[in-house]
């Protein structure tokens, strides 16, 4: 049996190390449909998961993917697929589903330049309010931005490990630059990695298929014995549909809740000469790599800028904008869309916040944020 | 009295969700019944049956039977079903959605899995027309007749579902109507013990719709109107199979296809041994 | 240290494959080193690039701040590079396939990286000359490690690839400085 990723150091993709990092992450079956810029994870895939004793098919469309990822998690196999944004579009419905049914699996949506079909070969970031609220109905996603091989490796597995401790959907909203630069990465012995273990309810167990008391119970998975009815309609604990309000009200609570409460927990991100900042910029993905340059020159000049960079988008780390907020004046925005990430920046800081638009297609230029920050201080 | 007295297949259903959904004059429950008489003769075992489904009144089918159930999203229960299966092969799994589900919002995954001889039990309730949303008329809508989207009558000719899941390539292929439950039940069995895709089209009837716009007083007279013309033909041309009894068109039952051909789990099964380097 | 280099050519002559080796085996000298790719839209017979950035220090921009080497299997790839090379710049070049004019005021190194590797019965192997030839001629990674990027990269044609790259170290060597 060929094992996982001997460790050691690879010059390596992005989508080489999203696809070792499932692998690693615990990842057993994948569903996907071929879409630029992420389509080396799911060739990639079909090579590796049945040598891992896995499971892998290509499927008709992102619809049906995004529901045979959710149907074989509910089978016990921890799961994922891979796309972009015509096809994380498809994806909205059953993301829903995912989210309501409480199923632990992973969605990668290599953004590139949009809207509709846009430019598939090179890189957008306009997904990421699409990965907070794309789905309709009110939802508590949790969304991971890597920036680099290293973090892509690192935070898919952290991905499945969130996925099964909160039991929803989990999005890795990468882009077309971080999935295809090729640059070092460094995989320890596998005894390392901390990963989170599918929890079984046993079939004896008392309980309901749910509880809105607690915030996590184990699923229950199909031929287990529990005999269990899971339902896209709000339900009850037992599992059973229901069209009360109250009802309604007790379940969405607790999905919302879940996260809410654990948001300490799940929200991630990296500071770069924030401390004393007196304006700083705010840069995920591969954005956060030009701004952290920009940051750098612009400290050798003299200006007390930082980086503050999201490493979970969602959920948005609410508590330490407010508290940068206390010490910094104005907070600059860059992204590669039209302003989308700048709107919480501005909601939670209260402060002046400044977007920098970087049309999609191509890695922004950090003299362009330098400048900005240059006449944030002017 | 007790729960026993109030179902005699109470260990099989959950009683604690009666009544159910369904209208006065339905067909659902009797292909409940004939489910539940086929995974009680077929003789696996009761935590390997799984029921998933997708949206409609047939789709709150699995919710009533006491195994893993699964009701998921408007028209993707094969996919999801799909997922399952693969990922663990020893379930049983069963897709139980209605027309307007399977074949019109959930085409594509249908002729999919039936290409791909997935290894689904696939039962089709066919009532003509969308029953849950108030009867709008969808690609199993007779020609001419009414619904609530047809006030002049339908102009778009129908799905033949036995010849296109044939045309595909399923394992198994049949059509029964509500009113032929042991058929019915028989045939479901048969659908479990096949290796690949399992279709079958159920006739049942939607009294407070298709039954309503159509002139059928009630769903009883809708389901003898359909057994009246039924004839059964086990070796039947497929391509004449097309239901269209308002013109004097027989409707044609049978178990029309029961062929071996390898199917998707077999092949994968073998391509994931091969590439974990097991010796047979 | 940081260095930018580009690779250039046309679908299906290996550049990607030829900046991936480069960029591994730079990797394997201890060096830091980043690698964005490109591709024009055709499926076929379209240019395709790589830019690559090598550093003594981690690398956070990651395209390069200048051109200072570029390495071409291709008439446009040398027509459209050359305006934005720094000064003191060094060109590599297929010599079958790209012209360079005569009144070229940085320095142009030819290889004959197709005509090599058909001699030496690798005709698919003229990147992994260039390669040689690269490495030879820069001392940006040793041979050592190019050799073992190759090992790596082509585990069941170690011998004809290494072939390629030593001929080509050779011919590089000659240019060294």
């Amino acid at each position: 049996m060929t094992a996982l990723l001997e460790p050691g150091r690879y010059f390596a993709d992005g989508n080489f190390a999203i696809t070792e990092g499932a692998l690693v992450g615990g990842c057993r079956f994948f569903a996907g449909y071929p879409i630029t810029p992420s389509s080396e994870v799911l060739e990639r895939m079909s090579e590796r998961l049945p040598k891992l004793g896995g499971h892998f098919i290509e499927m008709e469309d992102e619809i049906g993917s995004m529901a045979a990822i959710i149907g074989a998690s509910n089978a016990g196999a921890k799961s994922m697929t891979a796309t972009s944004g015509p096809g994380f579009s498809l994806m909205q419905e059953n993301i829903g589903l995912g989210i309501i049914t409480e199923t632990p699996t992973v969605v990668l949506d290599e953004m590139r330049a949009g809207p509709s079909t846009g430019i598939p070969t090179r890189v957008g970031q306009g997904d990421v309010m699409q990965t907070r609220y794309g789905s309709h109905g009110d939802l508590a996603p949790i969304t991971y931005a890597p920036n680099s091989v290293q973090e892509s490796f690192d935070i898919t597995i952290e991905a499945f490990n969130s996925a099964e401790k909160y039991r929803q959907p989990v999005i890795i909203a990468s882009d077309q630059v971080v999935g295809h630069l090729s640059e070092v990465l460094e995989v320890k012995p596998l005894e390392e990695y901390d990963v989170v273990q599918r929890m079984m309810r046993k079939h004896d167990d008392e309980k309901g298929v749910f509880s809105y008391t607690e915030d996590y119970v184990p699923m229950f998975v199909a031929g287990t014995g529990f005999r269990g009815n899971v339902d896209s309609l709000t339900h009850d604990e037992r599992g059973y549909p229901s069209n009360e309000a109250s009802v309604e009200k007790e379940m969405l609570e607790h999905l919302l809740g879940k996260v809410k409460k654990n948001e300490e927990k799940i929200v991630k991100y990296e500071e770069f000469l924030v401390e004393d900042a007196e304006v700083t910029v705010v840069a995920y993905g591969i954005t956060s790599r030009a701004a952290k340059q920009a940051v750098r020159i612009a400290r050798k000049k003299g200006l007390k800028v930082g980086l503050f960079r999201p490493i979970t988008l969602w959920p948005f780390p609410q508590r330490r904008i407010e508290e940068i907020a206390g010490h910094t004046r104005e907070f600059i925005v860059p992204e590669i869309n039209y302003g989308q990430y700048s709107h919480p920046i501005r909601e939670y800081s209260r402060s002046e916040t400044r977007e920098i638009h970087f049309p999609p297609g191509a890695i922004p230029d950090y003299g362009v944020i330098l400048k900005e920050i240059e006449g944030a201080f002017k | 009295m007790t729960t026993e007295e109030f179902h005699p297949k109470h260990a099989l259903i959950r009683d604690e969700r009666f009544p159910n959904v369904w209208c006065p004059g339905c067909g659902l429950g009797i292909l409940l019944q004939s489910y539940l008489n086929a995974v009680e003769k077929s003789g696996i075992p009761l935590d390997q049956q799984v029921l998933v489904s997708g949206i409609g009144c047939t789709a709150r089918l699995p919710g009533y039977a006491k195994f893993d159930s699964y009701h998921t999203t408007h028209g993707r229960a094969i996919p999801f079903a799909t997922g399952m299966k693969i990922a663990n092969p020893e379930l049983k799994v069963t897709v139980v959605s209605g027309d307007g589900d399977l074949f019109n919002i959930g085409g594509n995954h249908f002729i999919h899995a039936a290409r791909r001889n997935m290894d689904l039990v696939v039962i089709c309730s066919n009532n003509f027309n969308y029953g849950m949303t108030g009867g709008q008329h969808g690609s199993t809508t007779p020609l001419t007749s009414r619904s609530a989207s047809t006030p002049y009558g339908n102009v778009e000719p129908t799905f033949n579902l036995p010849y296109l899941a044939s045309a595909l390539g399923a394992s198994y292929v049949s059509r029964w109507t509500v009113m032929h439950p042991r058929q019915l039940a028989k045939s479901i069995r048969m659908a479990m013990e096949t290796k690949g895709f399992a279709f079958i089209e159920v006739l049942s009837p939607c009294p407070p719709n298709f039954g309503k716009f159509n002139g059928f007083g009630d769903g009883f007279e809708e389901m003898e109107f359909y057994r009246s013309k039924s004839t059964v033909q086990n070796d039947a041309r497929l391509e004449d199979v097309s239901i269209d009894p308002f013109h004097g068109k027989p409707v044609v039952l049978g178990d029309f296809v029961n062929r071996k051909r390898p199917s998707y789990i077999m092949l994968e099964n073998e391509l994931v041994r091969k590439a974990m380097g097991v010796k047979k | 240290m940081n260095l930018g280099i580009r690779m250039y050519g046309m679908g299906g002559q290996g550049i990607i494959t030829l900046a991936k080796l480069v960029g591994e085996a730079t990797l394997e000298d201890g060096k830091f080193v980043i690698m964005t790719e490109e591709y024009s839209p055709y499926i076929t017979g379209g240019w395709s690039k790589a830019d690559l950035v090598i550093s003594d220090e981690t690398i956070d921009y990651p395209l390069p701040e200048e051109l200072n080497y570029l390495v071409t299997l291709s008439q446009e790839g040398f027509d459209t590079t050359v305006k934005e090379l720094a000064p003191e710049s060094t060109i590599l070049t297929e010599k079958s396939l790209v012209t360079v004019p005569q009144d070229m005021k940085l320095r142009s190194i030819e290889i004959g990286g197709i005509e090599i590797s058909k001699s030496l019965k690798n005709p698919k192997g003229a990147n992994i000359v260039l390669m040689g030839a690269f490495s030879g001629l820069t001392k940006i990674f040793s041979a050592e490690s190019g050799r073992r990027a190759i090992t790596k990269r082509f585990p069941k044609y170690v011998d004809a690839n290494i072939a390629c790259f030593e001929r080509g170290y050779e011919e590089g060597v000659k240019y060294g400085r």
